[in-house]
This record gives C-alpha cells, sequence and structure tokens, in this order.
C-alpha cells in the first residue's frame, strides 16, 4: 500500500521529479489558458506576413515571435493552442484506455478461468495488429473527426492496463490478508475495490504517466498522415505535416512544433522515470 | 555440454505446438477484427463505391459479395477466400489487393532488417559498457542519449534530418527508393530505429546489471575468470534474454512505425502503400495490408519462442502460458 507521506516526502526529494514538474506544470498551464497567452487566434491569417521567420533572424515582422506559416499564421499561437489540443485528446485518450484496461485487468486477474482466457486473448490479437495500421483501418471506415481519433487510440492502449492489472491481482489473490477478507465474509467487489485495486495504484500511475507520452506522439502521428486533427484546426502534428511542404524555405515551420513535442515527451518520460523509483522500483524494465 | 535427455526434446515439442496453436487462434482473431471494421458503418458497399453510384448498382454488387447472407456467413465466406489470398480487387489499381501488397514487402523487409540492424549493433554495446563503467560520464551521456532516442518523435526526427542533412548540405537523397542503394535507406532507417535503439540500450545495461550482481557471476570471478570472459560467456548470454524479449514486443511497433516512416521519405514499402490507400479509400488494400503484416508479426513472435527455447534452458522444461 502506498504510505502517502512517505511518498510526498521521497518525490520532494527527487531531482528527475522535480526538473520535470516544472516541465509538466507550464506545459499544463500553457494548455489550459491557450486563449489568454497566445498572441494571436491561431486561425488568424496575414496574407501579407506569410512565411516569416523567427524574430531574431531579422528579416521577420515585430509581432511574430517564432514566424508565421504559409497562410501568414503566427506559429507560436498555433502551438499554445496545439499544446492545449495534444493535452486534451492525451487526458481524454488515456482515461478511456485506463478505465477500460483496468477493468478487464481485474476480472481476468480475480476470475481467471474462461473470463482470463478470452480478455488475454483479445488483447494478444490487438498487440499483433500494428496500431497505427488498425487506425487507418477504422478511421477509413468511419472518416476522421476528433472523436474517432480519441476512441481509436483510446481502444487500442487498454492492453498494458489489463496486463499489468491481471498479474498484479494474480499475485494479489493469493496473500494471507485477501484470504482472511474472504473468511470474514467480504464479496468479490468489496474485495476488489477495497483491497486490491489499491494495491495497483502505485504501478498504475507509473504506466499511466508513461502511457500519456505514447498516446502524444501516436496523435500527432496520426495528425501528420492526415488522419487525426483536420486544417485548419492547431495541432503538433498537423503543424509539421504542412511545413514538409516549406522545408527548404522556413525551417522554423518544422523545427518548433516537433521541438514542442519532444520537450513535452522528455517531461513527462522524465515524470514517470522518476514516479518508479519513487513508487516501484521493480518496474524498471518496463 | 552434455547430450539433452529426450524427454527434454519432447518438452520443447509441446511448448512449441502450444504456441503454434496459440498464434493460430490470434490469427483467426485478427482476421474477425478486420471483418469487423469493414462492417462499422453497417455497408462495406458504401466504402467501396462512389456516393453517386445509383441504388440498384449497389444491390448487384451486395449480392455479388454475398452481404445478403447472416453475418456469420459472411464471415466465413471472408475467412475462406482470405485463406486463398483473395482480398478482393484493389479499387485504385484494379488488381488483387494482395498483389499489390506482395510486390511491397521487399522494400519494407530491407528497411526493417537495417533499422533492427544497426540499432542492435549501437545499443548492446552501449548498454553493456554502460553497466560495466556504472555512473561513469560514458554512462551518464549514454542514458541521457538514450533519454533523447526515446523521447524524440520519429517523424520530426525524420523531417529535421531531411531538412539539415538533405536539403542543406545535400549529402544524402531524401525520398525514394533509388535503385535500392544505400543511401536511400540510412535516413529512413535512422528515423526509424530512434526509439527502439534507445529502448535496447536501457534494456542491455538494466539486464546487465541484474546479472552482473548475481551469484553465478561473482563464482565465476571467484574462480579467477578473467573479466572480459565473465562478460561475454557469462553475462552476455542471459542478458540477451530481455532484449529478444522486447524485440518481439516492438515488432509491431516497428511496422506501424514504419508506416510514418515511409511517408516522410516517400519510400515505397507497405507503409507507403497504407497510406495512399487511405487517400484512395482502397479498402481491400488496406484489408490485406492489415492481415499481412499482422501475420508476419504472428510469425516473427512464434520465431522468437523458437529462439527462447534455444538461448533459455529453462524453457525447454516448463513454461505456462
Amino acid at each position: 500500500m502506498i504510505k502517502g507521506s512517505n511518498v510526498l516526502r521521497k518525490m520532494r526529494g527527487n531531482k528527475m521529479i522535480l526538473f520535470s514538474s516544472i516541465i509538466l506544470v507550464i506545459t499544463v498551464l500553457v494548455g489550459t489558458f491557450a486563449n489568454l497567452i497566445a498572441p494571436f487566434s491561431p486561425y488568424h491569417q496575414e496574407l501579407e506576413n506569410k512565411l516569416k521567420p523567427p524574430l531574431w533572424r531579422g528579416a521577420g515582422t515585430r509581432i511574430h515571435f517564432l514566424g508565421t506559416d504559409h497562410l501568414g499564421r503566427d506559429v507560436l499561437s498555433r502551438i499554445i493552442y496545439g499544446v492545449r489540443v495534444s493535452l486534451l485528446i492525451g487526458i481524454l485518450a488515456v482515461t478511456i484506455s485506463a478505465i477500460f484496461g483496468i477493468f478487464l485487468g481485474l476480472i481476468a486477474g480475480f476470475y481467471g478461468g474462461i473470463f482470463d482466457d478470452i480478455i488475454m486473448r483479445i488483447a494478444d490479437v490487438q498487440l499483433a495488429i500494428p496500431l497505427i495500421l488498425l487506425a487507418i483501418a477504422v478511421i477509413v471506415v468511419l472518416g476522421s473527426n476528433v472523436n474517432v481519433l480519441i476512441l481509436v487510440i483510446g481502444l487500442t492502449q487498454w492492453m498494458a492496463y489489463a496486463r499489468m492489472v491481471r498479474g498484479e491481482t494474480l499475485s494479489l489473490r493469493e496473500k494471507d490478508f485477501i484470504m482472511s477478507a474472504y473468511a470474514v465474509g467480504a464479496s468479490d467487489l468489496r474485495i476488489i475495490l477495497r483491497y486490491i485495486f489499491p494495491n495497483t495504484l502505485a504501478s498504475l500511475m507509473v504506466l499511466i504517466t508513461l502511457n500519456m507520452a505514447l498516446v502524444i506522439v501516436l496523435e500527432a502521428g496520426l495528425s501528420f498522415l492526415g488522419l487525426g486533427i483536420q486544417p485548419p484546426e492547431p495541432s503538433l502534428g498537423t503543424m509539421l505535416s504542412e511545413s514538409k511542404n516549406y522545408i527548404s524555405r522556413a525551417w522554423w515551420l518544422s523545427t518548433f512544433p516537433g521541438l514542442t513535442i519532444m520537450i513535452i515527451i522528455m517531461g513527462i518520460n522524465l515524470f514517470g522515470d522518476g514516479l518508479r523509483d519513487v513508487l516501484d522500483p521493480r518496474l524498471e524494465n518496463y | 555440454m552434455p547430450a539433452n535427455p529426450p524427454y527434454v526434446f519432447s518438452a520443447m515439442r509441446a511448448y512449441l505446438t502450444r504456441r503454434l496453436v496459440h498464434s493460430i487462434i490470434i490469427i483467426i482473431g485478427i482476421s474477425m477484427v478486420v471483418f469487423i471494421i469493414s462492417r462499422i458503418t453497417g455497408d462495406p458497399v458504401s466504402i467501396m463505391v462512389d456516393f453517386t453510384t445509383p441504388q440498384e448498382d449497389r444491390e448487384i454488387i451486395r449480392k455479388e459479395l454475398g452481404l445478403d447472407k447472416p453475418i456469420p456467413v459472411q464471415y466465413l465466406i471472408f475467412l475462406m477466400n482470405a485463406a486463398k489470398g483473395d482480398f478482393g480487387n484493389s479499387i485504385r489499381y484494379e488488381e488483387p489487393a494482395l498483389d499489390l501488397v506482395f510486390q511491397r514487402i521487399p522494400a519494407t523487409l530491407r528497411l526493417l532488417v537495417f533499422t533492427i540492424g544497426w540499432s542492435l549493433i549501437l545499443a548492446i554495446p552501449i548498454g553493456i559498457i554502460s553497466a560495466l563503467k556504472r555512473n561513469s560520464l560514458f554512462d551518464l551521456m549514454g542514458m541521457a542519449f538514450t533519454f533523447i532516442g526515446q523521447s524524440i518523435p520519429s517523424f520530426w526526427l525524420g523531417i529535421m534530418m531531411i531538412m539539415i542533412v538533405g536539403v542543406r548540405f545535400q549529402l544524402l537523397p531524401i525520398s525514394g527508393y533509388g535503385d535500392g542503394d544505400i543511401a536511400h535507406i540510412i535516413m529512413p532507417a535512422i528515423t526509424l530505429g530512434a526509439f527502439g535503439m534507445a529502448s535496447f540500450a536501457r534494456i542491455t545495461r538494466s539486464s546487465m546489471l541484474a546479472v552482473l550482481d548475481s551469484d553465478y557471476i561473482q563464482t565465476a570471478r571467484a574462480k579467477g575468470l578473467r573479466e572480459t570472459f565473465v562478460v561475454i560467456k557469462h553475462a552476455l548470454r542471459n542478458a540477451l534474454i530481455p532484449i529478444v524479449t522486447i524485440l518481439g514486443l516492438q515488432i509491431a511497433g516497428l511496422l506501424g512505425g514504419a508506416v510514418i516512416t515511409e511517408q516522410i521519405f516517400a519510400y515505397p514499402g507497405v507503409g507507403w502503400l497504407a497510406v495512399q490507400s487511405i487517400y484512395n479509400r482502397d479498402f481491400p488494400v488496406i484489408q490485406a495490408i492489415v492481415m499481412v503484416v499482422s501475420i508476419g508479426v504472428v510469425a516473427t513472435n512464434f520465431l522468437i519462442d523458437i529462439i527462447y527455447t534455444l538461448i533459455d534452458p529453462r524453457i525447454r522444461y516448463d513454461k505456462g502460458k
């Protein structure tokens, strides 16, 4: 069981967590207050000011700090709104997959038998189909919009949660304190919610963190392929895909959105590594 | 090494048979997923024809495809055809979809071989040296390098390389297959392999650290064996097992990543065909690609199971599911 105060003390002492928390807090603030921070609307076009380089490269206009794109839109503003989109999709997709995966993992681990067989075989099937190809197939049939994107990502990430929760449940089920809970007549539901689930939380938090990084990259990748967020909506992946056409003329268009994704992912991964050190050193190989 | 007693082989055979049955179940599962996707909208004809196609023609197609039959029967028809390699004709090219996929497989395989090759060649030494010289400057730099490798989005890495290596300094071609020369594959292979390389290096390091601490390595050292001998003969062999596991887990990811990589570099492999097929709404081709690639993943994992039995003696005796 996680001891709250103890963990907090350890987390404060962990440099990785401290440093990455700063990155993550800034990211969340930028995403949340995008409308207050961004100097322009992400849709605002100034065709007379298109493909202007960043401020410090002289030729740019004063007000567009990171330059403008092929429609004269402010790159910085689009990145700020893009961060919001990435976070939103990341959080929603991870929530769906975590709920789904935890539920199935608890059932598979606790009841075993046929439930376990069916759930784990479905997981194996999904793990064998490369996610991007599965997404392509679904999106070609259903069309691409944000809801489909979130659903596709959410429903292709549950396996990691299910496998982990199942594994932990299997080993917990044999423990003495579970046996004694049975002995005093606790119901299955009570045992699962009161004794098993809380004990999987430490590993789950690490998994959720690392999965968030994966999902954000995935969203950007699908948008990059034109399957995710559709123009003119601002998204870091879409910006990168549009930048390909101006690669020899406008380096800033491809550099900054990608750098933004990388910094966010580094922040999340570093946080996840730190969390793992504090909460669950056994998970080192994940 | 003493010869294996006969019961070991029968245990191995039992284990591999179990894995084979498992693989076949998974492939049937994949065919179900593909079938279900084609039926999500309820009307598969709508993804095959233009929206201007009149209702009567749609009815004819529906009859031809057996779509007036009950769903389980439709699935069986689909499964039988798939087993014969018939996924229907490409809407765009009007050739059998499977043929189109097979034409692209060599290019993608080449990309995968180069990718896995360079990432292992770089990752294993980094991992070993980092573990042997734990907390040294090399270890620190190695871990920082692999951390970046794990965090950098592959498509961005590709675009940056095109911009700097390809356009600015014109060192390498930025797109296409050429005549299959090395120059055309370097940047795609780096793009696709960066993440895997970083993971392999980290796994090698942590499993080497675990093995180096273990009793039998201490014993080998105590016997006075040379350190290089201990590392290579005893430690590496055991440290390799997790690497093989991770390789198996990453195959699906690599094939998915190939879709994006091939798109960036207009590299004419299976992934590129997949993306082209989205724009053409060529569902038969996508269906064939998903089936072929996923079967490839299952086959690779079965191969890895065989490798396991060779490198990890414990599995020969007992390994549950």
